[in-house]
């Protein structure tokens, strides 16, 4: 933002200087030319062009437009008068410098006369350090380089001191000048280093230089070794950056299980396992049908809820560790860490794909600019990539066309009608997709109560396999209804069909969680002894894992990929499926979803996790390269992350809210896991806080969660973080403010600048033509048309009255303000007595046009000029201030020129304005060095 | 890797791996790749220059519209014919590359983007840019890329002058999250 805005009023007084000044130059040098070779000029351009031109004529290239380019190139050349482009490179510098490398318009000067002096430094370089490299003189061809490191490197010193590899890095220039800045760093270094030999401070340079080289490997390394980095540069060569974000996604999901596997593992299960409890039923053997069910065998291993001890484990001397607290804890921590992760992840992307684009949607913009995938590899994919784009485009187009005309009443009223259905509609397919799930759960458990021995493996996964397979159907079900829908734009159906889907899930999910937790169903189970609803709800979960992954694999892979890709060759019509990223991703988030849940069931769930994630990767991994075609919607990557990692989110907190629940309110089962005999599995902490109370050698620590856990310490952290977001709020209102008021002055520079240019245009049109007279009254009509157009505050009235204070036209047509003639248009006499290079101005009108000026008291027009955009930054030296504070906030331009340079202006300005009548127009001495 | 090993002094590669975004590995990585460009001159002469033709064979870089663009403005050649060092080469992967920040691959994309290089983004670069974006989908019809330069300036041309500086150009760039995931190559 800053970047940009550094222009200001100030700068455009500067830059009309400069402006006149090469104007001036320019007409000199046609004043030669026209006189000795005007007729060669254009043959001369177009010899030169060709011979130098850095791109022309590649006969290996596809493109022809090639040549056409060069023709064009040459057209703008010839047209516009030559050095006025250069002015026009001058004008506000939001153009800061231009680079090295376009030459063309140089050589084409050259071929002319020596006009390479007047050029001003083409590296980039100078839009990333600001713009008062621009008026440095490089020379272009030769020893460029070795000047141009010296400028960077001086003006990186200049910002701070060190010069570091990092920013040396970030230069765009290429690596010889890099070199040489790095070079010059060192031996600044070095002559420091001279200069002040301290035994510490060399110890300290030396230790902070290896330690900055240790921290730039570090990172470096942990940037290049990244997890299975050459399957995600293989899907994005051939897929682009869609799917490619998919996996990322799921190797974001399975890093993020590993460690909170480790926490869990470590503080649960490892203690557990040293100090195994005796099983109830000895005879239940590994059949093999438990890694589908997860029941029978498993029930009583560290799997489950139901395992775990509720007293201390002292199998090491002298330790004692309490499982219950243990268990409580772990499963806090790891949640902690998933809320860290997820918070931070969905943040960062909000931010940067939201809150920074919401500014203005630039969708043409990333469309063009944005729209090449610069990882693509093959050959297809490219193919297929040029047809998208060339679609999206005429898509976009035609829907802003369309957007013009909004829709008929009649049709809204349709599209309404048609949405209120689907959506009575999808709500009633879910309500009866949770009242399936809520019937067949308890129709099995009664089944279960009935036949207690012979328990058929399918009955198990019954449940799970049902909700598996709505999961499977349901999704295309809603994707299509919500295609009917007619939305306006595919990104809004794509929302609405994965909040869609996102519903049902999570719908189907709380069914079963509050048919487990439900009380009626505990206090019946309460009275048999052996049942543990923890263990159970651990065993559902386990199931519905297995199988959604089973079924992924199976159906939504094997089949719909791998089968559909063996009947292409059959039936030539059917095309390779697409990989659906949504219906993918939402996937893992149910997967995901299901872990957390039932993490505090069954503490190892977070290991099938990892294995699940693992082994999916590999077969999504060559199910897409082998069967897949790459979809022929585009894919926005960045803003659909966002929502997923959204969507992440909110499942988390729903299931964290559930396990809160869990712990705080419901009662545990009675006679198994950790908690059996408590009234709520929370009270284990609150026993142990009020042993530890009680105890007197950490009475300390009982007194430290007294403060924590009292009323007024939340009330002030509360108070404390509503002071925080109200600050913060207010601030990043004042910021949309202030870049509101920036943006504005951007576009009142560019009218500025607009008219300047017109000036320009006008008055070197006219110089050829030296007939007099006409061609001042288009400078003052603009000039006037300027005034009433640009001057909004200004009370129209005002107008009117000036328009009587001139009364002839005469005094209108020679009438000029003076601050809008600039010293190019007077006397000007160098200030130095040494070189006295007098030029006297060239118009006799304009000319005249001053003198008259200056008989007049000026003092009324300024009045009038108040609101005027170049007026109000000129008129008296108090205005000018202000707004000089105002700029000097934004710029680093060297102060002194630029400041200097305004205080002419002024002076020249105000000396005009209150000139005696009667004084003939005083020769003004205006310094050279400020242009 | 003991091959290209030898080809560079142990300050050689520090100083690369300090002046780019790629560890030391990874510079000989990219060497590597450089010596599969032009295999018999980059073996006798590591410094030699690689033509744009070979260049532009590379995968990353034979299906990309913007290739010859790319191969100009990292060549220091003189001829100003496109041909790239092994220091170009090795500068152009660590703009591509994942580490490097958003504003040098902003620069870079401006830089590709210019066509005429006159450090504006003018009606005639965009219309290059998109006929060269379709490719042989066939470009846009004369009104619909009036239409479509219309919106891009309403959008990006802050001062109204129908043409983007480079000021203006990254404003609005940074603003696209997409950019970063489609402006890089990875190794």
């Amino acid at each position: 933002m800053n970047r940009y805005v550094k222009p200001n009023i100030l700068h455009i007084m500067s830059d009309s200087d400069n402006i006149l000044h090469s104007l001036d130059e320019t007409l000199k040098q046609e004043e030669l030319m026209f006189g000795l070779d005007h007729v060669n000029d254009d043959t001369e351009q177009i010899s030169e062009v060709p011979r130098n031109s850095s791109y022309v004529g590649e006969p290996s290239q596809p493109y022809n437009e090639q040549s056409t380019l060069v023709g064009n190139r040459m057209k703008t050349v010839k047209e516009t008068s030559y050095g006025l482009e250069d002015i026009l490179m001058e004008m506000p510098s939001r153009t800061l410098g231009r680079r090295r490398g376009r030459f063309i318009e140089d050589v084409v000067a050259s071929g002319r006369q020596d006009y390479n002096t007047g050029t001003f430094s083409r590296s980039t370089y100078s839009r990333r350090f600001g713009s008062n490299r621009r008026h440095r003189k490089i020379t272009e061809v030769g020893g460029g380089d070795e000047e141009l490191a010296d400028e960077i490197f001086k003006e990186i010193i200049e910002d701070n001191k060190e010069v570091d590899n990092e920013e040396i890095r970030a230069i765009a220039v290429n690596m010889e000048i890099k070199r040489k800045i790095r070079r010059q760093a060192f031996t600044n270094r070095e002559t420091k280093k001279k200069n002040k030999i301290g035994c510490w401070w060399m110890f300290r340079h030396n230790m902070s230089l290896k330690f900055r080289h240790f921290k730039e490997d570090t990172r470096k390394m942990f940037a290049s070794a990244k997890l299975w980095d050459y399957h995600l540069k293989q899907v994005e060569g051939n897929f682009g950056s869609g799917v490619h974000s998919y996996f990322t996604f799921l190797r974001g999901l399975f890093l993020l299980s590993i460690p909170s596997f480790i926490l869990s593992f470590s503080f649960i299960s490892i203690p557990q396992l040293l100090d195994p409890p005796a099983r109830n039923d000895p005879n239940v053997k590994f059949t093999g049908e438990e890694l589908i069910t997860g029941a029978n065998w498993f029930t009583e291993t560290i799997m489950y809820y139901g395992y775990y001890t509720n007293g201390t484990i002292q199998t090491i001397p002298g330790s004692m560790y309490k499982m219950p607290l243990a268990y409580l804890l772990a499963t806090a921590g790891y949640f902690l860490l998933c809320l860290l992760w997820l918070v931070k992840s969905t943040a960062t992307s909000f931010r940067r794909n939201y809150i920074e684009a919401k500014e203005d949607e630039s969708d043409f913009i990333s469309k063009v600019f944005c729209a090449w995938d610069f990882g693509i590899t093959s050959e297809d994919a490219s193919k297929l990539q040029h047809t998208m784009i060339s679609t999206e485009l005429k898509e976009i187009l035609a829907e802003k066309r369309r957007h013009k005309e909004s829709r008929s009443s009649s049709k809204k009223c349709k599209v309404f009608l048609y949405r209120l259905v689907t959506w009575m509609l999808y709500l009633a397919i879910t309500g009866g997709c949770m009242a399936l799930v809520y019937f067949v759960n308890k129709e099995l458990l009664n089944k279960i109560k009935d036949s207690l021995e012979g328990i058929v493996v399918l009955q198990q996964i019954s449940l799970a396999l049902i909700i598996s397979a709505i999961n499977l159907v349901m999704p295309i079900f809603i994707n299509l209804m919500t295609h009917w829908e007619d939305y306006k734009y595919p990104r809004h159906e794509m929302y609405i069909a994965v909040f869609r889907n996102f519903l049902l899930k999570l719908g189907m999910l709380a069914v079963i969680c509050a048919f487990w937790t439900d009380d009626d169903l505990k206090s019946t189970q309460t009275n048999q002894s052996g049942s543990c609803w923890e263990t159970d709800l651990g065993q559902e979960i386990y199931r519905l894992v297995i199988i959604d992954f089973l079924f992924t694999i199976i159906f939504a892979t094997f089949c719909a990929e791998f089968i559909r890709k063996l009947l292409t060759k059959c039936i030539p019509k059917l095309k390779l499926a697409e990989f659906s990223i949504v219906n993918n991703v939402m996937d893992l988030i149910y997967g995901q979803t299901l872990c957390w849940i039932g993490i505090y069931f069954s503490p190892l769930l977070s290991l099938i996790i990892i294995l699940k994630y693992f082994i999916m990767f590999y077969i999504k991994k060559v199910s897409v390269m082998q069967n897949c075609r790459m979809s022929t919607q585009r894919w926005r990557a960045a803003q659909s992350q966002t929502l997923f990692n959204a969507f992440l989110l909110l499942s988390f907190l729903l299931c964290a809210a559930f396990l809160c629940v869990v712990v705080f309110l419901e009662t545990p089962s009675y006679d198994c896991g950790p908690y059996r005999g408590l009234n709520r599995s929370y009270d284990a902490i609150i026993i142990e806080f009020q042993r530890l109370a009680s105890d007197e050698s950490s009475y300390w620590f009982a007194f430290i969660m007294n403060v924590i856990s009292s009323v007024w310490f939340l009330y002030s952290i509360v108070v404390i973080l509503s002071t925080a977001v109200v600050l913060v709020r207010s601030r990043s209102i004042g910021y949309h403010k202030f870049a509101k008021a920036l943006r504005e002055q951007i576009s009142l520079e560019g009218q500025d600048k607009a008219l300047l240019l017109q000036w320009l245009r006008d008055v070197s049109t006219n110089h050829g033509q030296s007939s007099g007279g006409q061609h001042v009254v288009p400078l003052l009509k603009r000039h006037r048309d300027s005034i009433h157009s640009t001057s909004t505050s200004a009370p129209p009235s005002r107008h009117n009255s000036m328009s009587h204070e001139f009364q002839r036209e005469s005094d209108i047509l020679t009438y000029v303000d003076p601050q809008h003639l600039d010293a190019s248009h007077l006397k000007i006499s160098d200030g130095s007595p040494g070189k006295v290079r007098k030029r006297e101005h060239k118009d006799p009108l304009l000319h005249k046009a001053l003198v008259n000026q200056a008989k007049r008291p000026a003092t009324l027009y300024m009045e009038h000029n108040a609101g005027d955009v170049f007026g109000s930054a000129r008129q008296s030296p108090e205005v000018q201030n202000r707004s000089s504070s105002f700029s000097n906030s934004q710029r680093n331009n060297s102060p002194s020129t630029s400041s200097s340079n305004h205080d002419n202006r002024a002076a020249l300005a105000m000396s005009l304005a209150n000139q005696h009548p009667t004084e003939p127009s005083s020769p003004v001495y205006y310094d050279e060095g400020t242009f | 890797m003991g091959s290209a090993n030898s080809h560079f002094t142990k300050d050689e590669l520090q100083e690369y791996s300090e002046l780019t975004f790629f560890t030391k590995q990874e510079v000989l990585h990219v060497f590597e790749k450089f010596v599969e460009l032009d295999q018999d001159n980059v073996n006798n002469d590591k410094l030699c220059r690689v033509s744009m033709e070979k260049v532009c064979q590379m995968p990353e870089l034979k299906v990309n519209p913007f290739n010859d663009r790319i191969c100009r403005i990292f060549s220091t050649s003189q001829n100003f014919d496109g041909s790239l060092s092994f220091e170009d080469f090795l500068d152009m992967m660590s703009v591509f590359s994942d580490q490097a920040p958003k504003g040098l691959k902003v620069e870079y994309a401006f830089k590709v983007y210019d066509f005429n290089e006159d450090d504006l983004l003018d009606a005639e670069d965009i219309e290059m840019v998109v006929s060269r974006l379709t490719g042989y989908a066939g470009s846009l019809k004369d009104d619909e890329m009036q239409q479509l330069l219309k919106n891009i300036m309403q959008e990006a041309d802050l001062d109204n002058d129908d043409q983007l500086s480079y000021a203006e150009f990254e404003h609005v760039i940074s603003k696209s999250p997409d950019f970063l995931n489609s402006f890089r190559i990875r190794l």
